[in-house]
């Protein structure tokens, strides 16, 4: 036969490894990959995170100067763009657990070069190595959230696998902080990227365990992206800001902030809690942004913390000038960080036609806009330092405000429930003019339909079922969609065969 | 003195016939030169999964004498084979299960009596998909390669079938098409195949996937063939209450029909949509030399037909939930596509299947408008080069790459919801591998695509290219 699947995703031959050993699957074993997913997640943002806002400080801590701290910060971007660019049709069709596994040792080969180093370029070089774990991870992680959520839980589903991994990053700050404060200076900061390669090499070990086996029906194949289909000023509009948050994540808050930090006096520690206060509120946005983006939309959410943004970091530019206020606006600017992270990714899913060229897309953007973001914090250093830097972020960000009315409201309309009408006599007309529209149920409601019919399936099975709906949903909502007689007796087939056994006449 | 038997092996249904009518070959000898080529190009091909030499020779005995003494049947002598999907009493008939590998069923299938019937020789069951909806990897008896790239699928889910006539073990075979699965295999191997008119076949002894989906048909090397199997199998029987109510038809005798001033409709929109470029060019230059035959191409519109694929995906997901339930629970044990298709199928609502039931006659009366004042339509065969063999195909389109069954059904699984005749003609070769055309037909007329199809035969050379047999293994 022959049976035209939509298979977006399929996975391997076999129940995951997981399920194999726990025998027969259990009423939870749809939970139980998605928790240990998202644990996975939560220590790779620990491995991740961890030495990230201590960079910039650790080149200048080996005598570099604050610009070039901006580029090295930047620099991961070159790998994360290589790796993008040349895997659109690789990273996304890896196995998960694979790539998942090796992205976590390439960090930690990356970190523990910075731990025994004492030049700032090698430095560089090691974050370029880290950049090469990171796009493996994001690639790999984000295409497997996606691939499991619904068309109205995407913003959602990426918000969760962006929030489990900052909730383990917002704990970076702070617990870097305190390893770094262990040994004074630059040598307190290496031992932060021992720790941190370790952390790393722990995780490729969990994650080889505990990460479920999904590939993509397709063969990986490295080449340059084509054909992604992303045509329209709206998604276009979508993927530069896309661009503008990565750029406000490596400019703003892992260059700039701590930065500042440091040239207000601020100790490792003091420092950490507060660049641990906007990772939270970074995390605290991405997740609760996120879920009330898939309900009421993305512009207005994304409008509003651009705004928030612009405030915010004027006032950094212009008034904030003690540690108390400054882990204020720390605070602050973390909402603003969180939700262009987010919301665009969302948006540029949306608004194409095919999910996994859009997170391509998204990606190659965020690529782009972390070495953007690097190097205009780097040019605002030099011409104006770092206050003049922060005020060049306050026009970036106005100008995502112009970006998010051009791109519009992108959220698919939620069909709404049909008015209530008394059951009585039927409206005049011969047909039902559409069907009420049910959202496809999530996976979990899956497992609850298949027990209720006594259908046994592995948690990879059910998923993989899910997927292949969620591939059909659009069509078969045109489908119901069709008007039908409710007037006239239904005697089908018997009219279609009556058709066939006619020659195809009436 | 009677041609060498190798000769036999790569002659049509047709021209066997003719050379026992003349006396210069007998249903022994051409029996003796299939089972030449099938040793000869087994086990490499993996098409047959059940051999009937002895069984076969004793046919093929029997019918040398009726030719000599006059009493010659229609198929009188002419080997074929069995997709074994289709019963036959006393030979196993495994539906490429492991589940069924020693099943053995008591009583012929009607198609496969009415064969038994008509003079011809069984010579082989052939290899398969998993009870028709499995993929090209079968767990149980290994992939059946495409003769003309052997890291290729046949395509499916009548792969041995189309395996085996393509390489000349067998001039005839029959396939079973829900969702393209006779066209589907035919077009990637270079053969003519056609799906017949729904009900047009009783499927009585057929295992089913989708009752209001499934059709049986010919599978060979020309039209000429395909009208003659037809003729033999087809007509209304009481074991199957689907089958259509029409007496047999000469199809023979549309072969010599006049095509020239007959319209036929091209629907360019969503059947056209999506193909690898080269193919598309292939198809281009195909639909010309259709045009030299005499008939005028118009265009035509089907507006909904990419819902009626959805509509017939989610009957024949209910459907085969329906009959394989029992199978849900060793699913994990089955090949991985029929597993995806079967673990998906639970999650259809009864109101969806309910509704694409009932919407089947939109589409058709949607077809009957688009062909108003046509004889045929005309569609590609098929989309894209066949995949090569992996537990998940894709399909190359040229900028991207599709899941195989997307590219595969595209043009076949709305005729399959219609109920229409498809009749798939080898059209040109793209990478040296084979290209086809489709030609669609208004219901119970598959007379006339018999008459367009074989007048393109007549002009082209395009079914006479073979692939290269392979050496015994």
């Amino acid at each position: 036969m022959t049976g035209s699947l939509r298979q977006r995703l399929t996975p391997t031959a076999g129940p995951p490894s997981w399920a194999r050993a726990t025998g027969q699957p259990r009423g939870h074993a749809v939970h139980l990959p998605r928790r240990r997913f998202h644990g996975v997640v939560v220590l790779a943002g620990v491995g991740f995170g961890l030495t990230a806002p201590f960079t910039a400080l650790l080149v200048v801590g080996l005598g570099g100067p604050p610009d070039r701290a901006a580029y090295v910060v930047s620099s991961m971007g070159l790998s994360l763009l290589l790796v993008d660019l040349l895997g659109t049709r690789f990273v996304p069709r890896l196995c998960s657990r694979t790539a998942l596994t090796i992205s976590m040792a390439v960090f930690g080969v990356g970190s523990a070069l910075s731990a025994v180093t004492t030049s700032w370029e090698v430095v560089g070089l090691a974050r370029i190595l880290q950049g090469f774990g990171a796009a493996l991870f994001m690639g790999g992680g984000v295409v497997l959230t996606v691939r499991l959520a619904g068309e109205t839980l995407r913003a959602s589903a990426i918000g969760s696998f962006n929030a489990a991994w900052f909730a383990g990053v917002a704990f970076g700050p702070l617990g870097g902080g305190l390893i770094a404060a262990t040994i004074p200076g630059p040598d307190g900061l290496r031992l932060l990227f021992a720790v941190c390669a370790a952390i790393n090499f722990l995780g490729a070990g969990v994650a080889w365990f505990l990460v479920p086996r999904w590939r993509s029906p397709l063969p990986p194949r490295l080449g340059l992206p084509t054909g992604l289909g992303l045509r329209g000023r709206r998604i276009w509009a979508a993927l530069t800001l896309a661009g503008l948050g990565q750029a406000v994540r490596s400019g703003l808050a892992l260059t700039l902030v701590p930065l500042l930090g440091e040239q207000l006096g601020l100790g490792w520690v003091p420092l950490g809690l507060a660049l641990f206060a906007l990772s939270l509120a970074d995390v605290a946005t991405m997740h609760f942004g996120s879920a009330w983006a898939d309900r009421f939309g993305r512009s207005l959410p994304l409008t509003l913390s651009l705004a928030w943004g612009v405030l915010v970091v004027i006032a950094l530019a212009t008034v904030v000038r003690d540690p108390v206020w400054f882990t204020v606006a720390a605070l602050a600017t973390g909402v603003t960080v969180g939700a262009t992270w987010t919301l665009p990714a969302a948006m540029t899913v949306d608004l194409a036609a095919d999910a996994g060229n859009a997170i391509a897309a998204y990606r190659i953007a965020s690529d782009l806009g972390m070495l953007g973001g690097g190097l205009l914090a780097g040019l605002g250093i030099a011409a104006g330092g770092v206050p003049g830097a922060f005020a060049g972020a306050a026009v970036l960000l106005a100008c995502g405000l112009l970006l998010t009315r051009t791109a519009g409201e992108t959220l698919p309309p939620i069909p709404a429930a049909p008015p209530h009408s008394p059951a009585t006599t039927p409206a005049a007309g011969p047909t039902v003019p559409k069907e009420t529209s049910v959202p496809l149920p999530a996976l979990e409601e899956f497992a609850a339909l298949a027990a209720n019919a006594d259908i046994t399936l592995t948690p990879a099975r059910l998923a993989q079922a899910h997927a292949t709906h969620s591939g059909y949903r659009a069509d078969l909502e045109r489908l119901r969609a069709l008007p039908l007689s409710f007037t006239e007796p239904v005697d089908e087939p018997a009219t279609a065969l009556a058709w066939i056994a006619a020659g195809g006449r009436r | 003195m009677s041609a060498p038997v190798t000769d036999l092996a790569d002659a049509t249904a047709t021209e066997l016939l003719s050379r026992f009518a003349d006396g210069t070959a007998t249903p022994s000898e051409a029996v003796e030169a299939c089972l030449a080529r099938i040793a000869a190009t087994e086990p490499g091909a993996n098409a047959v999964l059940t051999l009937l030499a002895d069984r076969a020779r004793a046919r093929a005995a029997e019918s040398d004498a009726r030719w000599q003494a006059g009493t010659a049947r229609p198929l009188e002598g002419v080997p074929y084979g069995l997709k074994d999907i289709v019963a036959t009493a006393g030979i196993p008939t495994t539906g490429g299960s492991a589940l069924y590998r020693d099943h053995v069923p008591d009583t012929d299938a009607v198609l496969a009596a009415r064969l038994a019937d008509s003079g011809g020789v069984l010579l082989a069951k052939l290899g398969t998909f998993e009870f028709a909806c499995g993929g090209a990897v079968n767990k149980t008896f290994g992939p059946v390669p495409n003769p003309w790239d052997p890291t290729r699928t046949t395509g499916g889910s009548s792969s041995g079938s189309a395996a085996a006539v393509a390489l000349g073990q067998l001039p005839l075979a029959i396939g079973t098409d829900t969702g393209g699965s006779i066209r589907i295999p035919s077009a990637f191997c270079g053969l003519t195949g056609i799906k017949p008119t729904y009900g047009r076949v009783p499927r009585h002894g057929v295992m089913g996937l989708s009752w209001t989906m499934d059709h049986a048909g010919p599978m060979a090397r020309s039209v000429a063939d395909c009208a003659l199997l037809l003729e033999v199998i087809s007509g209304p029987h009481p074991l199957d209450p689907t089958s259509l109510p029409a007496e047999r038809t000469r199809f023979g005798e549309a072969l010599t029909r006049p095509v020239e001033g007959m319209r036929i409709g091209r629907p360019r929109g969503y059947l056209e949509a999506e193909m690898h470029p080269a193919v598309a060019a292939a198809y281009e230059s195909a639909l010309t030399e259709l045009a030299a035959t005499g008939v005028e191409l118009v265009d035509v519109e089907l507006p909904t037909v990419d819902l009626a694929a959805v509509a017939g995906w989610w009957i024949i997901f209910a459907e085969m939930l329906s009959l394989h339930e029992g199978h849900l629970s060793g699913i994990e044990d089955r090949d991985e596509m029929g597993a995806s298709l079967l673990g998906a199928a639970p999650f259809v609502s009864a109101a969806d299947y309910l509704r694409a039931l009932r919407l089947r006659p939109l589409f058709q009366r949607e077809l009957q408008s688009a062909m108003s004042g046509c004889d045929a339509l005309v569609t590609p065969g098929m989309t894209a080069l066949p995949p090569v063999i992996s537990p998940a195909m894709t399909s190359d389109l040229g900028d991207r790459e599709v899941p195989w069954l997307d590219a595969a059904c595209r043009t076949h699984v709305p005729f399959n919801l219609t109920g229409s005749p498809g009749l798939v003609l080898p059209s040109g070769t793209v990478d040296g591998l084979p290209v086809s055309i489709q030609l669609v037909g208004h219901p119970r007329d598959e007379a006339t695509l018999f008459a367009i199809g074989a007048a393109f035969q007549r002009r082209t050379t395009h079914h006479l290219r073979r692939p290269a047999v392979p050496t015994a293994a």
